[in-house]
């Protein structure tokens, strides 16, 4: 059911040409990224994350305007639940999300633009930052949008606010000083990702295990506060 | 008869303190056909929306019998790329309709209501798009029927031609549950009418004859259309 959904809805997406905008800045984006040849595999699996992370967003916030409120609410009735609706529709956004994931990792490689080849270990760290940075972009997406934010210039400031602060958390931290960091504790998990994705020989730990372990565990939360908060507006 | 859908002090709103719908005491029972008057914004289709089961009440309980199938139609269908059949195979698929039964009855659906295998939704008039909108409604054979202002913006025509489906539907058994804000919409031809003023039920009118002898929606569109 939730497969036969989220089929339904990605292809609603991609018949409404939506995707092309966010599919175009990606693309022109690793092409940019990766200009210049040759370029370091981590570090640039850091920034490729990143710009995952900001369209899977924008992928997010724009999929309930190709379905629309009505065909929304349809599509609801049939798959038996608003619940089970949105659980589809994250579900459509996440295989986005994993699609742009992959593209990013095996792009660098087939264009050859790396100055070693890929280890295993450093082809699994960097699909799992992918894949978890997909998550939290995508349902911030889904989250700050129609129809948890009604009106859409609030839901896009309120977006790009939080994705940019939660990527440059620990610079504007470091401007304005430690004593600020309890005001930036409910933003998405990004930088310590891309951080850990900067630095792969950090020593193992608690701390490292975190890193990982945390954005999970925010992103199932925020899931489910976007299928609370939806339900309701619906 | 135990109803398929009961409401009990339902309430809901969007914004706390300011509720759409307050106090609804409703009950829904197969073979009948209720329609729900009321002005813009009166809260009709908040009020079929948690009937359908979209989003839930912020107050009050909406209880439904075990196996209960529901169709919704909204009043405006936003149309997607889609040929007729492929849209209506997709819901099929989510309702887990058999492939083979699925087929039949799309064919059936769209024999009964004329529309082209080819081309996109997109294309469609109003009128034809609206017959989309019924026929997803249908396409499961649902126990009750819930359908938002069917008749706006048809012509009289389209509107003669839609209505005439609505015992068609009740014959089969299912509840048909339907707004509508023209002054004297459904007195003739409902079973139950029930009025929505301020997002309350103020009053309710319930036929004394019985459900199945409910007259012909057609004739009240012509009527009121000026046509013979």
């Amino acid at each position: 059911m939730f497969l036969r959904l989220a089929w339904y809805l990605l292809e609603c997406y991609m018949r409404s040409y939506r995707y092309f905008p966010p599919l175009l800045v990606f693309l022109i984006g690793l092409m940019l990224l990766y200009a210049v040849k040759p370029n370091p595999v981590m570090e640039s699996y850091a920034a490729s994350s990143v710009l995952v992370y900001f369209v899977i967003a924008w992928i997010g916030a724009g999929f309930q305007g190709a379905v629309g409120d009505a065909q929304e609410h349809i599509a609801a009735v049939h798959a038996g639940s608003v619940r089970t609706y949105l659980a589809g529709k994250a579900l459509a956004v996440f295989a986005c999300g994993l699609l742009l994931g992959i593209a990013a990792l095996v792009y660098p490689v087939a264009a050859g633009s790396f100055d070693a080849p890929v280890r295993a270990g450093e082809w699994v760290i960097a699909l799992l930052a992918h894949t978890e940075l997909s998550v939290l972009g995508g349902t911030l997406g889904l989250m700050l949008s129609h129809p948890v934010v009604q009106k859409g210039t609030h839901a896009t400031t309120a977006l790009l606010l939080v994705l940019i602060l939660s990527i440059v958390r620990n610079g504007v931290l470091a401007e304005i000083g430690e004593g600020f960091a309890p005001l930036f504790v409910l933003l998405p998990p990004a930088a310590p990702l891309v951080d850990r994705l900067m630095d792969p020989g950090a020593a193992p730990g608690m701390r490292s295990a975190a890193v990982w372990a945390w954005p999970v565990v925010y992103g199932g939360a925020l899931n489910w506060l976007y299928v609370r908060l939806a339900e309701r507006k619906m | 008869m135990d109803p398929l859908i009961e409401l009990r002090n339902v309430g809901k709103w969007y914004v706390p303190g300011r509720p759409v719908i307050s106090g609804i005491d409703l009950a829904v029972r197969r073979g009948q056909i209720l329609a729900i008057r009321g002005g813009n914004g009166s809260g009709k289709t908040t009020l079929l929306k948690l009937i359908a089961g979209i989003g839930r009440p912020s107050v009050g309980v909406v209880r439904r019998a075990p196996g209960v199938t529901v169709g919704y139609a909204p009043e405006r269908f936003d149309r997607l790329r889609f040929r007729a059949e492929d849209y209506l195979a997709h819901l099929g698929r989510i309702r887990r309709i058999p492939r083979e039964e699925l087929g039949r009855r799309i064919r059936e659906l769209t024999d009964l209501f004329q529309i082209p295998s080819a081309g996109s939704i997109t294309q469609f008039s109003k009128g034809m798009a609206q017959k989309v909108n019924l026929m997803q409604a249908v396409l499961a054979r649902p126990d009750v029927l819930v359908l938002d202002e069917p008749l706006s913006g048809l012509d009289a025509e389209a509107q003669a031609e839609l209505a005439r489906l609505l015992p068609a539907f009740k014959r089969d058994g299912a509840a048909v549950i339907v707004t509508g804000h023209e002054p004297g919409f459904a007195e003739g031809w409902a079973d139950r009418v029930v009025v929505l003023r301020n997002g309350r039920l103020e009053e309710w009118r319930e036929r004394a004859d019985e459900p199945r002898d409910a007259g012909d929606p057609s004739a009240w569109i012509c009527d009121q259309w000026g046509l013979g």
